[in-house]
């Protein structure tokens, strides 16, 4: 595949994702394993192109006058079904989308009503407005419940993408004693029920003075010093960069620092920026650490205990539509950060998916 | 069982292949247990081994050593101070000083109170306050606090063992130094020191921060929860104000006691988190499969706009979702109304109401909460397939659906095999849907009231494991002796499954 | 790449400006004030009441002449949920907590409660109503402070469906309801409401709980022939279509399917007068509450009987956690009582409606003519005593089991499960 096919399918509006690092891999195998063939072949091609290529065969294909007309007929026959195929699709992917969509749809609704703040047994308010938006950012704490959040997020999206770069490197490129031990540690560990461990976890932040008010900055802590255990998916990207060239650089001198900030980091970038959002959204839905952490002081909320804060007992009712307004404020940079750089999560999630 | 040749195999209908495929699969297990149990027999008899030649080592070490060597042993980093390896030596040196330091402050104290978890009980007594002229108060004398001896205590023996492993290293690198000089080579400056952190130790130096993290905030804590199984740890027994104690395995039993009201609960909610997390995975799973299929196939438009709506629904943290959907299907929501608006029914259902009705919903909701995800991985995934084993089967003449069946799926399901492995355990430990929309219930009313929470028919492990915590209880020997039977059975499920899956053996395969 | 990293480094020096803004806006403030006794606490109030008590505490400030000064941090937190919280990490309790009264038992017997000293008790005994001192008291110990006397459930009506005499049964309004397609929303999967309906035929639960909180014995007649005739009545209403059981909360009134009838309590006033107020074209209510009835509970009827609920009465409680220091004790004593005397439950009953438990205040005009006071008042007869806090759950699960039993024999069978269970609550 080409750069110019690359920039076709861009063009057309449809996902690249894995056309990139398809191509890494395949220059790497041209490299590597020219004679033995992999038993899986992994193409780089869309699913688009591949299926282009299937019409083609098709039509070119050599046949007898008499096959190639009863083909034709059948080709006909087939294009119409598939035409009614295709409809049906449509119609079947417009309902699913209006049920996907709907809860966020009506969420919006609630959050512009404006004749009651509680619950509602209706969903397109009687009155429009932006009074829930105005109450949110001057009667809450919520500007400080955002902001806290979203620095939050930045820091757990450095510090967790080092980290977990960090390790998939070290994991992936290198084979040292205990490494096996240290894999399956980390994934047996994954599996104990996080919670149980809040206690513990309170007890030690507070000794440092880290929950209240201050607990943001405990619960930084929290996510980013075990973010090393999710290495799983970037590690399985590292693995199928080719060997090849970590050796042609060593042979050229470079040291092990060098050939990962030279030539692995440049070539990881979907697995970067997947680690980068998902780190990012890590703080944005916790509400039960940071309750845990923030002693019920206000000042020490995260965005999502903030919002549940408002809907509590007695407060829902003088809230509600605030809450609601809240819950659109939060999704909409989480919403455009995963319009933009939807692929590149695609290619994460299948890297990991793909490797394991 | 008898094993087929190639021969028989091919014999056998589509239906007696499968048959025997699963045979295959099931008889495999004991073997393969049995596999591992003599793995695990052959590991703890290479580390004994390993610690007996340990000790024989250190002793000839100190036997055959210089006098720095000697030194070393007492004074840490001695030895590569005598061999101008600065560096290492001061790192010896400082964590000696470190260590002893922090031995005689409060170590000695914490590990000496970790076989009691504290002497001394809170107390409070009578005391005369001026500012009630001289009118007796209550005034509090805190005592030990069995929750941080634990804790501490824990610590402290961390430390000694991080400890010795570095006195042995030190004695490594003296019996090393000793051995190069012998043979009159260059010993390696603290420069080269420097050097190989970022070549040939490079991953030492990658691991050690995250891989400390890992240590101080997951494993000290998960190995903190199991002792605490151990002990009395509850409501009556905060460790602050009531000491607690060790009590064996007195926990255990009473989860475990056959026929009691635990292990009744545990039963049916164990079975009932197995379920879900089954269909949770797999329901999601084909049918986000079938939803990437539909938006891949070609003709079908706007593709990145069905895409969009789908994701949409990741980016609306669940807390909002998931309750604005409660309230949609409560009994008096609009669903309820306008389903009895247009007359499709005559009085509400009772979504969340009816213990198997319950179970429906979440898996359907848990549904559209999983469909996105899997939407994204499967469409990556679909553009992976080499395009000419469709080739092929087309001029087979497969049809659609065989296309799919023969190669779609075998593709998908070995390529997201691990994936789906971590999915059904992130499944079974999935809180935020049930918590959101149930809170586990409708109460069961035959095993519902028992470990001080009421749990209901859709309650899992992990809701229950939160009941226990937070509720009336404060559960936490109870929780954590829970804790650590959920951590077994997943384990033991996902440990079996990964070595059996042949994705997982294919780590080099790329390179 | 080059974009990659700089953003992560911008991204870095964003958050350490922050950090630093953040640590600046922590730092402790002098206030420059010199008393004798001055002390920084944390008090925990319910929901939406910080501002009154901040406002309260400076008062107390100004006026006190022990010299007593307290620099507070006001912290809101469900009067429900509190003694969990504090439960989980007793180490970092609030000095000063607001808690509901079936908490009580827990925290006593956790240690986590400074009874008041003898002269401060006298005080409480002699100017708060009986009820409330015995919501706050373990054997003979007093250990809190009645906050209110408002803890129980009546009946909010919409009067434009159901008129006074109709409000007056279960049967009627459920009639009401059906007619309508509308709902009567109880509570019933609470064992809070759930005990309405034994106290009603006359059956009862009371339990025996010596000065450490512990639970020495009880006397429960649920399951006798009174039981029986309530657990029955309990059923009838539990698989009516038209009844709601879930949470019972005055919003179900603008729910899709509205509610005809909430029992609900005095915290509910407010949602329940603006979901039943007039309303403009807009949809915006005026808060008036024209459609809004409140009556005592109705009766149910077993076997052309009828039986009047009853509901518990209960109160809020402040609570003062122990301390190391005997003056900040008794200083924190006489905060606490200073926030639960007439004056302070005067205000908070102008700015929430919560009735009071001091008598002086019962006494005031205003409260004397509150409409859901006086409807409390009538409706709730029985004090809410003190109860081992894992017993709710057992009338819960009760309800849970009359609600699928169809049998007169599966009642029975519920009943004698829950008479069995309750031996377990004992210490």
């Amino acid at each position: 595949m080409t750069d110019k096919d690359i920039k076709q399918i861009e063009e057309n509006g449809e996902m690249i994702t894995v056309v990139e690092f398809g191509l890494d891999e395949q220059k790497g195998k041209s490299k590597s394993t020219k004679t033995e063939p992999n038993a899986i072949e992994i193409d780089a091609s869309g699913v688009e192109e591949f299926l282009e290529r299937q019409e083609a065969a098709q039509i070119h294909h050599v046949r007898s006058a008499k096959e190639q007309s009863q083909d034709n007929k059948r080709h006909g026959s087939q294009s119409k079904r598939r035409l009614v195929g295709n409809t049906i699709i449509h119609i079947v992917l417009a309902i699913m989308s209006i049920i996907w969509i709907a809860p966020f749809v009506f969420i919006v609704f609630e959050s512009f009503r404006c004749e009651s703040t509680g619950l509602a047994g209706y969903i397109i308010p009687h009155k429009w407005g932006f009074d829930n938006y105005i109450r949110l950012f001057t009667q809450t704490e919520f500007p400080r419940w955002f902001l806290s959040t979203f620095l939050m997020g930045l820091v757990c999206a450095v510090v967790q993408t080092v980290f977990i770069l960090a390790m998939s490197y070290a994991l992936s490129r290198n084979r040292f004693k205990g490494r096996k031990f240290l894999m399956n540690a980390m994934l047996v560990l994954g599996m104990f029920p996080g919670f149980l461990t809040l206690i513990l976890l309170y007890t030690l932040l507070n000794g440092w003075g880290l929950t209240g008010s201050n607990a943001p900055y405990g619960l930084v802590l929290i996510y980013v010093a075990s973010s090393g255990m999710g290495y799983y998916v970037c590690k399985g990207f590292f693995d199928t960069i080719s060997h090849s060239l970590d050796e042609a650089a060593m042979v050229d001198g470079a040291s092990k620092f060098q050939i990962f900030y030279k030539i692995i980091i440049p070539m990881s970038k979907p697995i970067i920026i997947y680690t980068i959002l998902m780190g990012f959204m890590g703080p944005w839905g916790d509400f039960i650490t940071a309750r845990f952490m923030s002693d019920n002081d206000p000042l020490g909320f995260n965005v999502a205990t903030g919002l549940q804060w408002l809907i509590g007992e007695t407060r829902v009712d003088k809230y509600y539509t605030t809450f609601c307004a809240g819950g659109v404020i939060v999704a909409l940079p989480i919403t455009l950060l995963f319009m933009f750089l939807q692929k590149y999560y695609v290619a994460g999630v299948t890297g990991g998916a793909v490797k394991g | 069982m008898t094993k087929l040749d190639s021969l028989a195999y091919l014999k056998l209908n589509k239906w007696q292949k499968f048959i025997y495929k699963l045979k295959c699969f099931f008889c495999a297990i004991p073997g393969w247990l049995d596999d591992k149990i003599r793995y695990i027999n052959r590991f703890f008899k290479k580390l004994f081994f390993k610690i007996g030649e340990t000790f024989v080592d250190v002793w000839q070490t100190f036997k055959n050593g210089s006098w720095s060597t000697k030194v070393s042993f007492l004074v840490m980093g001695f030895g590569n101070f005598f061999h101008k390896q600065w560096l290492r030596g001061l790192v010896f040196l400082i964590l000696e000083v470190v260590f002893i330091l922090y031995m005689i402050l409060a170590g000695a104290y914490w590990l000496s109170m970790f076989g009691s978890l504290g002497k001394i009980e809170t107390r409070t007594e009578m005391v005369p306050s001026d500012l009630l002229d001289g009118e007796l108060v209550e005034q509090i004398y805190y005592g030990d606090n069995s929750f941080k001896i634990l804790l501490y205590g824990l610590l402290t023996i961390f430390f000694i063992i991080a400890f010795i492993y570095t006195w042995r290293l030190n004695v490594k690198q003296c019996k090393i130094c000793d051995q190069i000089t012998r043979a009159g080579k260059k010993i390696k400056s603290s420069g080269d020191d420097l050097k190989s952190m970022v070549d040939n130790d490079f991953h030492k130096t990658l691991l050690a921060l995250p891989v400390a993290g890992i240590t101080m905030f997951t494993v000290l804590p998960i190995i903190f929860m199991i002792l605490v199984a151990f002990t009395n740890y509850d409501k009556n027994h905060d460790g602050l104000m009531n000491l607690f104690q060790w009590v064996g395995l007195d926990n255990f039993n009473s989860v475990l006691t056959f026929g009691s009201g635990m292990q009744v609960a545990f039963g049916e909610i164990l079975a009932w988190t197995l379920i879900w997390a089954f269909f949770a995975t797999f329901s999601c799973y084909f049918l986000g499969m079938f939803v990437a299929i539909m938006i891949n196939k070609k003709g079908i438009k706007i593709k990145k706009f069905w895409r969009t709506i789908l994701v949409m629904t990741i980016a609306v943290p669940q807390f909002i979702s998931l309750l604005y959907i409660s309230n949609l299907f409560a009994d008096n929501g609009i669903v309820n109304a306008t389903l009895m608006n247009w007359g499709w029914i005559q009085s509400p259902i009772k979504f969340w109401g009816d213990g198997t009705l319950a179970k429906i919903m979440v898996l359907v909701i848990n549904i559209w909460v999983g469909i996105p995800y899997l939407m994204l991985i499967t469409t990556g995934i679909l553009m992976n397939i080499p395009a000419d084993l469709y080739e092929s089967a087309r001029i087979d003449g497969a049809n659609a659906f065989q296309q799919f069946a023969k190669i779609t799926l075998p593709y998908m399901l070995f390529v997201t095999g691990p994936y789906l492995l971590t999915s059904f355990v992130s499944n079974i430990n999935n809180f935020n849907v049930i918590y959101l929309l149930t809170q586990g219930g409708p109460t069961n009313p035959v095993w519902g009231d028992v470990g001080g929470y009421v749990a209901g028919d859709t309650t899992i492990l992990i809701t229950w494991l939160f009941g226990i915590t937070t509720g009336n209880d404060a559960n936490y020997k109870m929780a954590s002796v829970i804790g650590i039977l959920i951590f077994i059975v997943v384990s033991v499920l996902s440990l079996v499954v990964f070595s059996i899956m042949p994705a997982t053996k294919r780590e080099d395969d790329f390179s | 790449m080059k974009k990659v990293i700089s953003t992560l480094l911008s991204a870095l020096m964003l958050s350490g400006c922050v950090a630093g803004f953040a640590a600046c806006d922590g730092a402790p403030k002098d206030d420059g004030i010199d008393a004798k006794y001055k002390y920084d606490i944390t008090v925990w109030v319910g929901e939406d009441t910080s501002n009154l008590t901040k406002d309260l505490i400076t008062k107390f400030n100004t006026e006190n002449t022990n010299s007593i000064y307290f620099n507070a941090k006001v912290i809101e937190v469900t009067e429900s949920k509190a003694a969990g919280d504090i439960l989980s990490k007793p180490s970092s309790a609030p000095e000063i907590f607001c808690f509901a009264q079936d908490q009580i038992a827990r925290l006593v017997s956790a240690g986590l409660l400074a009874a008041p000293s003898a002269s401060i008790k006298n005080k409480i005994v002699e100017t708060h109503s009986e009820t409330a001192v015995a919501a706050a008291t373990m054997g003979t110990t007093l250990y809190a402070y009645p906050l209110t006397e408002d803890n129980g459930y009546f009946l909010y009506y919409d009067n434009r469906l159901i008129n006074e005499t109709q409000a007056d049964s279960i049967e009627s309004i459920i009639e009401v309801c059906k007619s309508s397609t509308t709902k009567f929303s109880f509570g019933l999967n609470g064992g809070w409401y759930v005990s309405s309906f034994f106290y009603a035929a006359g059956a009862h639960s009371e339990w025996t709980v010596d000065d450490q909180g512990r639970f020495t014995d009880y006397d429960d007649t649920f399951n006798s022939a009174e039981g029986k005739i309530a657990a029955k009545g309990l059923q009838k209403v539990l698989k009516e279509e038209a009844v709601y059981s879930k949470n019972g909360a005055a919003s179900d009134f603008n729910a899709a399917i509205p509610a005809a009838a909430v029992v609900s309590g005095i915290w509910d006033y407010n949602t329940a007068k603006n979901a039943l107020s007039k309303k403009d074209g807009e949809g915006v209510p005026d808060g008036k509450g024209d459609y809004l009835g409140i009556a005592k509970l109705p009766t149910y009827t077993v076997d052309d009987e009828s039986y009047r609920l009853k509901s518990y009465l209960g109160s809020k409680l402040l609570g003062v956690s122990p301390q190391t220091n005997a003056n900040k004790s008794a200083a924190l004593s006489i905060l606490a009582q200073y926030l639960t005397n007439a004056e302070s439950q005067l205000a908070r009953y102008k700015a929430f409606g919560w009735g009071p438990s001091a008598k002086t205040a019962k006494e005031n005009a205003d409260v004397k003519a509150d409409v859901a006071l006086n409807a409390l008042k009538e409706t709730a007869t029985v004090p809410q005593g003190q109860y081992p806090a894992n017993w709710w759950a057992k009338p819960e699960v009760l309800s849970a089991s009359l609600a699928t039993a169809t049998s007169d024999l599966a009642i029975d069978t519920a009943l004698s499960t829950y008479a069995e269970s309750l031996s377990g609550l004992l210490d």
